[in-house]
């Protein structure tokens, strides 16, 4: 099956870094929910999602991202997000109040540096 | 009483002086009476004059009552007639009438008439004469004076005649006083003529003339002086009458005829009063003396008088004219001479300035010359073509041309051929006036064609108008320069090699000339030769060792061709200061050019390589200890050096060359073995070029001590050292004389076959066995194949195509038997008989002489057997030598006559077949119909049943079953809407009819779909189908084409497998249809091993793909293409409508009866563009993707842009999720939606007809993470109004928002 969305994760020293990569809605949001949270057990000092490569997502999908950093939180690690600003995914995290849960920066080379 | 009288002017009163003719004209009437008016006044006015006049001269009566020596009407007459014209004669008339009729004698009446016609006619015919003779009456010319006395006098004649002869008839006078009567008559009248005319047309002047008091006062006192004169010596007793004309002369002289007129009418009136009064001189006087005194007196008077007058007019007037003559003249004397002098004055100047400016010029050509000829530098002066005019000697000197022969050259000339361009360049700007001058440097050719380099200043002069003049040239000799700076550069040059070339650790030498002539040498260089001094000695003579060596004859070679020369290894000694050593270079020799491009010099340039050949050698060397271990291996082994030449080969692979090993060393394989030689070096240059091996060539040689040919396969393999560094090329080689044999023979076998497949006849066969068995054995042989006859007891000939016809007949029906010969005891022991020597063989006791005969020694038997072991006949082969086949030969035999089994039995199998064929076509028909019924129900149920719905894109489907007595074919189509939105079609078509098309028909479309939901592209779906195809169904075919179509952007990617072009038909017929045919690969079924290319092509809104099966286009006795082309005609003429469309089409293409099936499917994408969407879909969250992407496409269609669109999208699809979600339930149901777009205002309906477990908008609580609160938080954000109606049928979600991208 053609997927709609996927997560890709990589290792940048003791960051973990998850792409998101596509579109995520209700059809998919349980697969990516279940792959990002399959990422959160590898043991790493810092969780980043990009969501540069990510073409769509919805209020499910931002429900996710909530219920991870919420799981983060409480186990005491710290989420980031990379969104670049201008973008419609942008838009829509910091309308739903997504940076009061967890700062969304503008590229992974700042957030890194 | 009138005759002779012009009379038109007097009645008609138009002879007057010119009246006012506009005056006329403008009241004609009016005019005309006041005119006449004037007239009349006139005549009464004349009348009168003329009657006083009369009674004056009356009183002065000296003969009866009326003959007066002085008549003054005549005067009056003559006046007025002249003056005012001819008609105021009836006034003169009447006057005159009135005047005679009291004093005529009776009948007086009578007389009076006679007398006033006399009176009448003498002043009308005066004033003719006068007319006559251009009287002027100013009597200002002499002639005027003597005019009127001739006409005074003529005409007056007239009127004394007419009177006195009417005085004579009536007695007044009689005859003898007639002539004394008509004497005082006649002068009388002629005075008054003369008297009183001029005194009255004087009067009338004297009107206009202004009078100065001191004039006046001179006319007075000259007047009184006359009258007392004229009286004085009236009165006195003498005859002192003349005494009166110096007084008249001097009146006359003062007042001319102004005062001459009164004057003279003054003293004759006073005469005339003396001799009435008969004063002193008349005293005494007879009337006839009185008269003719008194006549004369007053003549002379008024002749003087006048004469006077008149004179002294025309002397004043003369005088005049020439005053004003002269007066002119001078003016004009003194104009000219003012211009003359203006003339001289501008005259004096120009010739002033002119020999001013002459002087300069003069001043000025002379400095020129003095400097242009006795100037150090050259100097020039050309015409504006550059042709010289002038050289000075200077330049004449520097160029080597005298004047003589530049004259008429252009400096262009003598410029060197590589100056002119940037001198002509720069020249042409110089003329074009971009330029007032230049300065180059270019080379002047002399005479003897070398040349001088110059700098040269070139300038151009213009006259005023800016015409170009001449061209000036300076020119300056700067050759030394010149030469000094390129030395000093060249010594620089070679400084800066020397030291550039020292630290180079290689040799470098610098040549020049033919001779190489040593410029230039390095350390390196003189490190080996030896250090001495080189530089300018010939190489040959400095280091005649690189001579001897070779090297100077490849120097020549460079020289003369100037292509470089390169060796990796060349060798070279040099005899320098270490003992003599032999080394190897790597070299380079350079030609060096020269600025015209040939040869100059050359730079040889040598690395010293030795130590790196010495290492390789030594490696080489020291493998030696494997020579043992190769020696007795059983493959051939070499190695190589990179000349080709053997360096080391073990003793296997020597013996197959005939020569011990050590012979081969140091030599190359083209002196051991010339004719292997061209593939052997080729292979291993090769592996010297490429370091990679070259594998398994294959080499067949007839060695020279064998008798056959014998084959290796040679392979070749770099040898290097751990660096890489290749030492050498090693060749292993295997012996496969044998495999080649049995190829060839299997190969042979296969031809037979083939014979045998063609259906040849047997004999055919059997002889080409023979054939292959005479070839394949080693040695000379004859094949010859018997047949069991059908009873099994004899053989009978099968083919022996070279064996002798005698032996053969001989032979032919032999027994099967222990004993006889070797072919009938193998037939009958079914074992092979090979016979080594005839002539000692029991079973040829009886043909042995016949065999020796024929040169036959040897015979070998072979039985052919069936599968179940009957003997179906035997091979043999003789040899011509005694002796047992080898074991090639006797598997030759063995396959042979297996071979031959195969041909044999095949006959007998051919018959039965035949049989069976008959009965099968029996058992088929019957077979046909159910089956054909069973595969048309099956295909048609293996087809879609109904097209996907798919809001965008519009699809038509036929499939036309082929009519009844043909079985139904595997057509199928096929459109699968992907998950990514894509919509995947498909048509295809399998190879065959019946169930089993059918069948596989069903299986293909499935597969497909399954391709397409993994999301496989269109040339991997193929690939997959090609390999299930051959699994599924082996030898079967079918052909394929499959396309992607992407509905953002109308791009189709699609493969065809062998299917039939799709064609395009462009929206609104704009162009014509097209066929697409990219992307085509051979049909499914053929070899796994295949790749399937794809290709792209847009699909506009609009426009229709039509795929179909060739059943469409192709037509018994038509051509394929004629068949492309009516579908391209029928494509072009057909209806919009997708389905009319389809219909028309396959109605023009088929018309009744189909031969074959034929499907189609057109394929139409259509714009959202201005359309509102209406879609229902199933509430499961798997529609989501496939919804959005419609909504995105539908926005984007309509124009909104990415952000808004990204906005609208999530908008919409918070709200179609939330119904999917929680709509239902886990029941089924359906949400509707429905988007439209009006004024750029855009309205989006989510409508389902679920039961809502939970409320659709959540409280507002800031409970954030509850999904649904957030999408109807996002929703409110990005709509600009969102309602929401809840109903017991359902719930509308209404959201409306502006777009602004989109407004109109």
């Amino acid at each position: 099956m053609t997927e709609l969305g996927r997560v890709e994760s990589e290792r940048i020293g003791d960051v973990a870094v998850a792409w998101v990569v596509g579109e995520v809605d209700i059809s998919n949001a349980d697969e990516i929910a279940d792959s990002l949270a399959a990422w959160i057990t590898v043991p790493a000092d810092r969780y980043v999602i990009n969501l540069g490569k990510t073409e769509y997502l919805d209020s499910i999908a931002i429900s996710v991202l909530f219920r991870l950093a919420e799981r983060l939180r409480t186990a005491n690690a710290r989420l980031d997000l990379v969104v670049p600003s201008g973008t419609p995914a942008r838009r829509l995290l910091e309308l739903t109040g997504m940076p009061t849960i967890a700062p969304i920066a503008e590229s992974l080379d700042v957030l890194l540096d | 009483m009138v005759s002779g009288v012009p009379s038109w002017d007097i009645w008609q009163g138009r002879g007057g002086p010119l009246h006012n003719v506009s005056e006329v004209a403008l009241n004609p009437t009016l005019a005309l009476r006041a005119e006449r008016l004037r007239f009349v006044l006139r005549l009464i006015g004349v009348g009168v004059a003329y009657y006083v006049a009369a009674r004056i001269g009356l009183s002065f009566a000296l003969v009866g009552d009326n003959v007066t020596p002085m008549w003054p009407p005549t005067g009056v007459a003559v006046a007025a007639l002249f003056t005012l014209g001819y008609r105021v004669w009836p006034g003169i008339a009447l006057a005159a009438f009135a005047v005679n009729l009291p004093i005529s004698p009776e009948p007086s009446a009578l007389t009076s008439v006679a007398i006033a016609a006399g009176n009448t006619i003498a002043p009308v015919v005066a004033v003719l004469l006068l007319r006559a003779l251009s009287f002027d009456e100013r009597l200002e010319r002499l002639r005027d004076v003597v005019v009127i006395v001739i006409a005074a006098l003529v005409s007056m004649l007239i009127s004394a005649a007419g009177g006195t002869y009417s005085i004579y008839l009536a007695g007044e006078v009689d005859a003898s006083r007639f002539a004394e009567a008509l004497g005082v008559w006649w002068t009388g009248d002629a005075t008054g003529v003369l008297l009183v005319a001029p005194l009255l047309w004087q009067l009338r002047r004297a009107k206009s003339v202004r009078i100065e008091p001191r004039r006046a006062l001179e006319a007075a006192i000259l007047g009184i002086g006359l009258t007392a004169v004229t009286v004085a010596v009236l009165r006195a007793a003498d005859p002192l009458i003349f005494l009166a004309f110096p007084v008249l002369g001097i009146v006359a002289w003062r007042f001319r005829q102004a005062g001459a007129a009164p004057a003279v009418l003054t003293v004759s009136l006073l005469a005339v009063y003396a001799a009435f009064h008969e004063w002193g001189p008349f005293a005494g006087m007879s009337l006839l003396t009185k008269m003719l005194v008194l006549q004369s007196f007053n003549a002379a008077a008024a002749f003087s008088g006048f004469f006077l007058a008149a004179a002294l007019s025309e002397r004043m007037k003369s005088r005049r004219a020439l005053e004003d003559q002269a007066v002119a003249l001078e003016d004009m004397v003194r104009d000219r001479t003012a211009e003359l002098s203006e003339a001289n004055k501008q005259l004096r100047t120009e010739v002033g300035e002119r020999l001013e400016a002459e002087y300069q010029l003069q001043q000025r050509e002379e400095a020129f010359r003095t400097v242009f000829d006795s100037a150090a530098i050259g100097m020039a002066q050309c015409d504006p073509e550059g042709r010289f005019l002038r050289v000075n000697v200077a330049l004449q000197r520097l160029i080597g041309y005298s004047i003589d022969d530049l004259s008429g050259r252009s400096f262009l000339e003598i410029t060197h051929t590589d100056d002119v361009p940037r001198t002509l360049d720069l020249f042409e700007r110089l003329l074009l006036g971009m330029l007032s001058s230049f300065d180059i440097e270019s080379r002047l050719i002399r005479p003897d064609g070398s040349w001088v380099w110059a700098h040269t200043s070139i300038s151009l002069v213009r006259d005023g108008d800016g015409a170009a003049r001449y061209v000036h040239l300076l020119v300056q000799d700067v050759t030394a320069r010149r030469r000094a700076e390129a030395l000093q550069r060249a010594d620089a040059e070679r400084a800066r090699l020397q030291r550039l070339f020292s630290a180079v650790p290689a040799i470098v030498l610098v040549t020049s000339g033919p001779n190489h002539v040593i410029e230039l040498v390095n350390n390196a260089f003189l490190n080996l030769a030896g250090r001495r001094d080189y530089a300018g000695q010939p190489l040959r003579e400095v280091v005649p060792e690189m001579a001897l060596q070779g090297h100077a004859a490849i120097m020549d070679h460079v020289y003369e061709t100037g292509e470089s020369y390169s060796a990796g290894e060349a060798l070279l000694r040099f005899d320098g200061p270490d003992e003599p050593e032999e080394r190897y270079f790597s070299i380079v020799y350079q030609p060096i050019p020269g600025d015209d491009g040939s040869v100059e010099g050359i730079l040889a340039h040598a690395v010293d390589v030795t130590e790196t050949i010495r290492g390789r050698q030594h490696v080489i060397e020291s493998l030696a200890f494997l020579d043992t271990l190769l020696r007795t291996a059983p493959a051939g082994f070499a190695v190589f050096d990179q000349h080709l030449r053997y360096v080391r080969i073990n003793d296997r692979l020597a013996s197959v060359n005939g020569l011990p090993a050590d012979a081969h060393l140091g030599r190359t394989m083209r002196e051991i073995a010339p004719d292997l030689a061209d593939a052997h070096d080729d292979a291993i240059r090769r592996v010297l070029e490429t370091g990679a091996p070259v594998i398994d060539i294959e080499i067949a040689a007839t060695v020279t001590h064998a008798t056959m040919t014998r084959h290796w396969l040679a392979s070749y393999y770099p040898v290097q050292t751990p660096d890489g560094d290749v030492l050498g090329v090693g060749m292993v080689v295997v012996e496969i004389t044998e495999r080649k044999l049995a190829e060839r023979l299997l190969s042979g076998q296969n031809e037979v076959l083939e014979l045998l497949a063609r259906g040849a006849a047997q004999v055919d066969v059997l002889a080409s066995v023979c054939a292959l068995a005479e070839e394949q054995s080693m040695g000379e042989t004859r094949a010859a194949i018997w047949l069991t006859d059908p009873d099994g007891n004899r053989l009978t000939l099968g083919a022996a195509p070279s064996l002798p016809p005698t032996f053969v007949r001989m032979l032919d029906g032999v027994a099967i038997g222990p004993m006889s010969a070797s072919c009938g005891s193998a037939a009958h022991l079914k074992q092979p008989i090979e016979t080594g020597d005839i002539s000692t063989d029991p079973r040829w006791s009886s043909l042995r002489d016949m065999a020796a005969a024929h040169g036959l020694r040897s015979a070998w038997s072979w039985p052919i057997l069936s599968a179940d072991l009957i003997v179906l006949g035997v091979v043999d082969l003789y040899a011509t030598v005694p002796r047992l086949p080898s074991a090639l030969e006797r598997q030759l035999i063995e396959r042979l006559a297996t071979t031959s089994a195969i041909a044999i039995e095949r006959g007998r199998a051919e018959r039965e077949r035949q049989r069976l064929l008959e009965r099968e076509r029996e058992v088929q028909a019957l077979l046909y119909q159910r089956e054909h019924r069973v595969a048309e129900t099956l295909q048609r149920s293996l087809l879609p049943e109904r097209l996907p719905d798919i809001p965008g894109i519009e699809i038509a489907a036929r499939y036309i079953p082929a009519s009844a007595d043909v079985e139904v074919g595997g057509d199928w189509y096929d459109v699968i809407p992907m998950s990514d939105g894509r919509i995947s079609v498909a048509i295809g078509d399998i190879a065959g009819h019946g169930i089993t098309a059918a069948a596989a028909m069903g299986q293909m479309r499935m597969a497909l779909r399954a391709y397409a939901i993994e999301g496989l592209s269109p040339g991997d779906a193929l690939g997959r189908l090609n390999r299930l195809l051959i699994e599924l169904q082996p030898g079967a075919m079918s052909t394929v084409l499959y396309g992607q179509l992407d509905l953002f952007n109308g791009e189709l990617v699609f493969s065809s497998a062998g299917h039939p072009p799709p064609l395009l038909i462009p929206p609104d017929g704009s162009d014509p249809p097209a066929y697409q045919e990219e992307g085509l690969s051979p049909p499914l079924g053929i070899t796994t091993m295949m790749e399937f290319p794809e290709t792209t092509l847009t699909l506009p809104s609009g426009a229709t793909l039509l795929l179909y099966t060739d059943g469409l286009v192709e037509k018994r006795g038509e051509q394929i293409d004629d068949g492309l082309t009516r579908l391209m005609d029928a494509a072009a003429a057909a209806p919009q409508g997708i389905e009319a469309a389809s219909d028309h089409i396959v109605a023009a293409m088929i018309g009744s009866g189909v031969s074959d099936d034929v499907a189609l499917l057109a394929v139409r994408p259509v714009s959202f563009a201005g359309r509102r969407l209406t879609l229902t879909r199933p509430a499961l969250a798997s529609t989501v993707p496939e919804v959005r992407r419609i909504v995105r496409r539908w926005l984007l269609q309509n124009g909104a842009d990415d952000d808004e669109c990204f906005d609208m999208l999530i908008a919409f699809a918070e709200a179609y999720t939330n119904a999917v979600q929680h709509a239902y339930g886990h029941a089924d149901g359906w949400v509707q939606i429905d988007a439209d777009l009006e004024e750029g205002e855009l309205a989006m309906i989510v409508r389902d007809h679920g039961a809502w477990k939970a409320p659709v908008v959540p409280p507002s609580s800031n409970d954030g993470l509850r999904p649904s609160g957030r999408g109807f938080m996002i929703i409110r954000e990005l709509m600009e109004s969102v309602d929401v109606i809840s109903t017991v049928d359902g719930t509308e979600v209404r959201m409306r928002r502006r777009l602004e991208a989109a407004s109109p």
